[in-house]
């Protein structure tokens, strides 16, 4: 008999935290009125993570000249935005670093990853006051399946297997065999991590069709950017499956057929500047 | 809820006599085999989606 979520959670990830950055970040740039000195103070109180965001960006300096050496010199030549994406993902990544045998790690962060990066921009084109929420939604939003990997790797990989073989969702064969699914798993980690009500609700529907949402925005947001980062194989496997995506998702986004190519392509372009920093 | 009969779109890359691959045709409706392609967005994505697939086949 397969655990509750809560015991499966309790027993393979109590001791997994998330720096507090990152929920510190989210609502520090929930203020409008908030600077960017504002946002540099709460990153460099994060020795850790300061440190590898100037190895990151350093890295990216051609010949390293003008090399940066503060957080704020960091924001001042490359954006508050991306400092602070970068900062997210670099606090995340390590959850997919050291995966449960069975799992690719590498694939599964491409996908988050590009995922992140598409949620936050279609959340920025909706004209949500925050889309570094629906931007760490989608780092987050597959972070279930490494909790069920590490409570029962068979029964996940037989929900894989069955997946594919039966051609159905995966989150669908996992309900079968578990009674719920990484969306589900996801949900309690997020909350677990006392993230805010927004990142939870967008990890929790991910696979949710139509339904009211509380923050629709964020929550559309990363069900069509999952379904676009598999469209781009990017962390899809060996046989790909798009997602199902709602119309209502769609249309909470203002998202139009003919606007497609261009969304693919800034997400690819997007995808491939903070991937650069960050590999 | 993808068939073969879904409106308006065409296989890719049949042979003439129609018994050849439909690669990446083919492939690209295994992908979307669980989404609703009478959803004018989501055929738009399955079709841009065949789109880059047939390109980059053509370039290799």
């Amino acid at each position: 008999m397969a655990p509750t979520v809560a015991e499966l959670v309790s027993n393979t990830m109590a001791h997994v935290s998330l720096p507090s950055v990152v929920a510190r970040l989210s609502n520090v740039r929930e203020d409008p009125q908030s600077t960017p000195q504002e946002i540099a103070e709460v990153i460099s109180d994060d020795v850790v993570l300061t440190a590898k965001l100037l190895r990151v960006v350093n890295a990216a300096i051609p010949d390293g000249v003008n090399r940066v050496n503060t957080v704020d010199q960091a924001v001042t030549r490359f954006g508050v935005d991306f400092v602070v994406r970068v900062i997210l993902a670099t606090a995340v990544k390590r959850y997919f670093q050291n995966v449960p045998e069975g799992m690719d790690g590498a694939l599964l962060w491409t996908h988050s990853l590009a995922c992140a990066v598409g949620a936050g921009e279609l959340a920025t084109r909706a004209g949500s006051p925050n889309p570094d929420r629906a931007f760490v939604a989608g780092l987050l939003h597959d972070v279930g399946t490494v909790g069920l990997y590490l409570g029962h790797p068979k029964r996940a990989a037989l929900a894989r297997e069955a997946a594919i073989t039966e051609r159905k969702p995966l989150h669908v064969s996992e309900q079968e065999l578990w009674g719920y699914d990484h969306a589900g798993v996801g949900l309690a980690l997020v909350r677990m991590w006392g993230l805010c009500d927004e990142i939870e609700e967008a990890v929790a529907l991910h696979h949710t069709l139509d339904v009211e949402a509380t923050y629709p925005v964020s929550t559309a947001a990363v069900q069509v950017s999952d379904a676009l980062a598999h469209v781009l194989l990017m962390g899809s496997g060996a046989v790909p499956c798009v997602p199902p995506v709602s119309r209502r998702a769609w249309r909470t986004l203002s998202v139009a057929a003919d606007d497609i190519p261009t969304i693919l392509r800034d997400l690819e372009n997007n995808y491939a500047r903070l991937a650069l920093v960050l590999d | 809820m993808v068939t073969d009969d879904i409106v308006g779109i065409r296989p890719v890359n049949r042979s003439p006599d129609g018994s050849g691959s439909e690669e990446p045709g083919a492939r690209v409706r295994s992908m979307f085999r669980n989404c609703d392609l009478t959803d004018p967005v989501m055929k738009r994505l399955f079709e841009e989606c065949i789109a880059r697939l047939s390109e980059g086949a053509s370039r290799e």
